[in-house]
This record gives structure tokens, sequence and C-alpha cells, in this order.
């Protein structure tokens, strides 16, 4: 995976949460914990799915990832998850196992930046 | 907050009972979340589809607002369910899925004789929610004195209905004043869609909008929006009253290639000189597709129209934005304005918009102004004009006229109509 594609994918706007929320700082914490907690799942689920060659699942959970990584403002996510959606569409299974692997890391460096910018608040 | 809960009560947002159904737990608590700040107070949450038909067993909402992609029973075989429990409310369904796909299931809910509000795309636009979950409610219609359909029943415009109406001259406008901050000058007003249906009733704004996006008839209502507006300019122009009017673009009218010579058509044959009309877009809008969008907008610009962000504030505008497009005019969300004076949060954002747009010499307009603490706020700021029902109400073009004469009197009589609501 190229490196500039991976510091793509890490991109965030970490204050379209504290926007939408009129930023009450509480509760912006509170959604970034949620939104970490839900992906993180997600993606395991994800990569076992994966693992067993359900493609429609994988396929399902990157579109539903897709939504909430845009609204916290995870762009770079949002466009990854965009990616691994179309190629389960395609059935192309060449290129869901690598982009599925960049799931993990990308979620840590995205999840390290929405709660530095929270703290900062 | 206290702002949020007088304007949810203005609104009768408070009385509303929502259902969340999205089988995304961060997604269903933020929505949640979003529609409870909008000042509603009965949100009610499902997991699924299963827990969806529980909850509608035992309480009637006004609205389930449902995603389509969910694991087990998707959002199309929920709709069918609570079609054959014949629920009378509405349904907002949302998706990340192409606009296609939510037009389909449109379509479906449609066919299963279910009220559909609206088929909303993932990340959800907070302020579309919040224009169609108010616009249940007739109150604000009825201030100017015409009947609305009840809430219970929402007219449905097919696009027939549309296209005919359109080509019947069904279109009209209701024009809401701009003033300036200093002197309380009347310089223009903006255009607001209007459309009465065969029965007399008022469709509200929203659903006409979410039909013709439906429809794919966009453009031809934005044109109708736009020809009325126009109309009713040449007329005060007949009077010899120096004025400008607004009129909304929609997110599609930007990808539109030939919408800006139209519109300079249309504006010339009228005799109108385009300089006097400002087209207003979002800025959301443009990201659907940035270079067709700069490219629509700058046409417009190079033909004279003045262009306003209409959302600015609302999260997408960012200043190396603004300096690249042809901007002339930045409105402040009435978010930030109504209640600032006693929030210095949003005080501070109004501040730092007035000397955003000094900076990049455009006019800073700010929506939503309803007292004179917030117009007393605005002038200490720097704020060049101003719109809310402070200075009035949106009212039928044919009463612009008189209504400026009253106020132009009160204000050159040094009369202070800060106390006018």
């Amino acid at each position: 995976m190229p490196a500039a594609l991976i510091h793509e994918w890490m991109s965030v706007d970490a204050d379209a949460l504290a926007r939408l929320l009129n930023n009450n700082a509480a509760k912006v914490t509170h959604f970034t914990h949620k939104f970490i907690e839900t992906t993180r799942t997600a993606v395991r689920q994800m990569s076992d799915a994966t693992a067993e060659g359900d493609l429609t699942t994988v396929g399902r959970l990157a579109h539903s990832l897709k939504s909430s990584s845009a609204t916290v403002g995870a762009s770079g996510f949002a466009s990854l998850c965009l990616e691994i959606e179309g190629a389960c569409k395609r059935g192309d299974t060449a290129q869901v196992g690598p982009l599925v692997s960049a799931l993990p890391p990308t979620l840590d460096a995205v999840s390290a930046r929405l709660l530095a910018s929270g703290a900062a608040e | 907050v206290n702002a949020a809960i007088t304007q949810a009560h203005a609104t009768g947002l408070h009385s509303r009972q929502v259902l969340v159904v999205d089988d995304d737990p961060f997604q269903r608590e933020l929505i949640a979340e979003l529609i409870a700040q909008m000042g509603v107070h009965d949100v009610v949450l499902a997991a699924d589809g299963r827990e969806a038909l529980h909850s509608l067993e035992h309480s009637r909402p006004d609205v389930v607002i449902c995603d389509l992609d969910m694991a087990g029973m998707d959002g199309i075989e929920l709709l069918r369910h609570i079609a054959e429990r014949h629920f009378d409310g509405s349904v907002i369904l949302m998706s990340g899925a192409s606009s296609q796909v939510l037009a389909t299931a449109g379509d479906l809910a449609h066919l299963h004789g279910l009220r559909l509000l609206a088929t909303l795309q993932k990340p959800v636009d907070t302020a579309l929610l919040e224009g169609l979950l108010i616009s249940l409610q007739p109150a604000v219609e009825n201030r100017t004195g015409a009947t609305a359909a009840p809430a219970n029943e929402l007219p449905v415009l097919t696009g027939a209905d549309l296209r005919e109406g359109i080509a019947a001259g069904r279109v009209d406008v209701y024009v809401q004043p701009k003033v300036t901050v200093v002197g309380r000058r009347v310089v223009g007003a903006e255009a607001l869609l209007r459309w009465v249906d065969d029965s007399g009733a008022i469709v509200p704004p929203m659903a006409v909008i979410a039909a013709a996006h439906e429809h794919g008839l966009v453009n031809e209502l934005t044109m109708a929006v736009f020809t009325a507006a126009v109309g009713h300019l040449v007329e005060w122009q007949h009077e010899g009253q120096d004025l400008r009017i607004s009129v909304n673009l929609s997110n599609e009218d930007l990808l539109s290639l030939p919408l800006p010579d139209a519109m300079s058509a249309a504006a010339q044959a009228a005799g109108i000189d385009a300089t006097r009309i400002t087209l207003e877009i979002t800025q959301a809008g443009l990201l659907d597709d940035l270079s067709t969008g700069i490219e629509v907008v700058s046409r417009l610009r190079l033909k004279g129209f003045g262009i306003a962000i209409d959302d600015y504030g609302m999260g997408y505008s960012t200043l190396a934005q603004l300096k690249n497009l042809p901007v002339t005019e930045l409105k402040v969300d009435r978010a930030f304005v109504d209640g600032a004076h006693l929030d210095t949060t949003l005080s501070e954002i109004l501040g730092s918009s007035a000397t955003l747009g000094r900076s990049l010499g455009l006019a800073v307009v700010a929506q939503g102004v309803e007292t004179p603490e917030v117009m007393h706020l605005l002038e200490a700021l720097g704020c060049d004009e101003v719109q809310g029902y402070l200075v009035a109400h949106p009212m039928p073009a044919a009463h612009f006229l008189a209504w400026k004469q009253r106020w132009d009197a009160t204000w050159s009589g040094g009369i202070d109509g800060n106390d006018r609501s």
C-alpha cells in the first residue's frame, strides 16, 4: 500500500463532531468514544468475514462505516470504506484482503487524532 | 440552549415523537442526539426492524426515520411491515447508498401508501432534517393567514403534479425583506418558494423541493422561482424602487452547466440587470462536484449575478474555499444568530464571520434576527445586513412595497423601531 495513500486515509477534520454537537465537549468525547468502540467491533467483524470469504458482510459493514466515519470528520477512513465497498460489489477478493488489513492501523491513527482534538478542547 | 427550546416551542418540534431505526449504534445514538438538540423531547430508538415494529405496537410516532441498509430486516422490508400496520405518520428514509437506490426505496414507500417525507443521503444534513421535522407543523404557515394542510395530510406531489404546476405558473414566491444594519435601509428581499395545490392548501417548500429532487425537476423548479422573483422585481422597478432580490439555488442546480445562460437570458428578457439578483448557494452543495460547481458559480458571477453563501458557519465553509470562489455575500445561518447575545460561542462565531467578510470584501448578512438585543449585537460586530422576524416575516410579494413604505416612514421619522416584532 503506498504511504501517500495510507496518509490520506488518516486525514481527519477534528472539529466535525464539535460543530454538530454545538461544541459540547462532554458530548463530543462521548460520541468520539462511541464511534471508536462501534468501529473497532465492525472492523473485527470485517476481518473475520474477509477470512471466511463473506464479501456481503464486509461490504455491508464498509457501507455503514463509510457514513459514520464521514459524520465524525474522518473523511480518509470514509474513502477507504468506500473502496472496500466497491471492491466487495465487484467481488474483487484480491483487492478486499489488503484494503481490509489496512483498516486496523488506519482506525488507530484516526482514533488518536480524534481523541487528541477532544482532549485539546 | 434556551433559544433552541424557545424555537422548538415556536415550531412545535418539542411535541413531536420521532422513532429512529438504525442498526449502527453510533449513528443511531448520534441522530437521536441531534434531534434532541433541535428541541424534540420524545425520541425513541430501535436497533433493527423487529424492535421498530415492537415499538410501533405501543406508540404512534409522528415520524419514523429509518436507515435502509440494515442487517437482518432491511429498511425496505420494514417499510412493508409498517405499511401493513396502517401506519399513518410520516417516514424519512436515509442511506449512505447512491441517490438512485434512495429514489427507488422512496418509490416503494409511495407504492405502499406510506407518507414519505424525504429520502436523505447519509451523513444526514441536520439543517435539512430540522426543516423537514418543522415542515410537519402548520404553525409557521398559519401566521401568513393562509390555510396549511394538516400535518397528518401532508400532500404528496407526483412528478406530473410538479410538471403541470410549473407549466401552469403555480410556482410563486413570498418575499422576506433585507435591511441594512446601519440606517435600517431596505435593500431588497429573499424570494421563498410558495406552492399552493388545487385544494388551496400550501404544500411546505421542503415537500416541493423533495419531490423535485425525486422526479428530476430541480432545475425546472429553480427557474420557475427565479422567473417569479424577477417578475416581482420588474414591478418594483416600475414603481421606481431601487431594490435587489435573492433566489436560492439547489445543490443540483450547481451541476447544471446550461443554468448560467438560462438565468442570464431570463433576466435580460425581463429587462433586469443581473447585478440586481443574488443567487444563494450552499457550500455543502458545491462539494458534490467541486469542479462543475465552481464552473457554474463562476459563470453566473461573470454574467453579473451576486453569489451568496447561504450556509456560512455550518461546517463546510473554509476561508481557503471562500477565497477561491467568486462570492459577493456571506449569509450567517440563523443557528449562529438566534440567541447570540446570550452565548459567547455564538457571538464569537458571528464576530469572526463579520471580520472575515470584511477582509474579503463581502457583504455579511445575518439571518434569523428576532430580537432588538441581537440587532444591537450585530451593530456592534459590524454586520452589514439583516433578515428575520424583527424586520418582517415572509410576505406576499404584492404586499412588499406597502410594507416598505411603512418601514421607511418609521425609520426616516427617527422613531426607534427596535421594538417591532
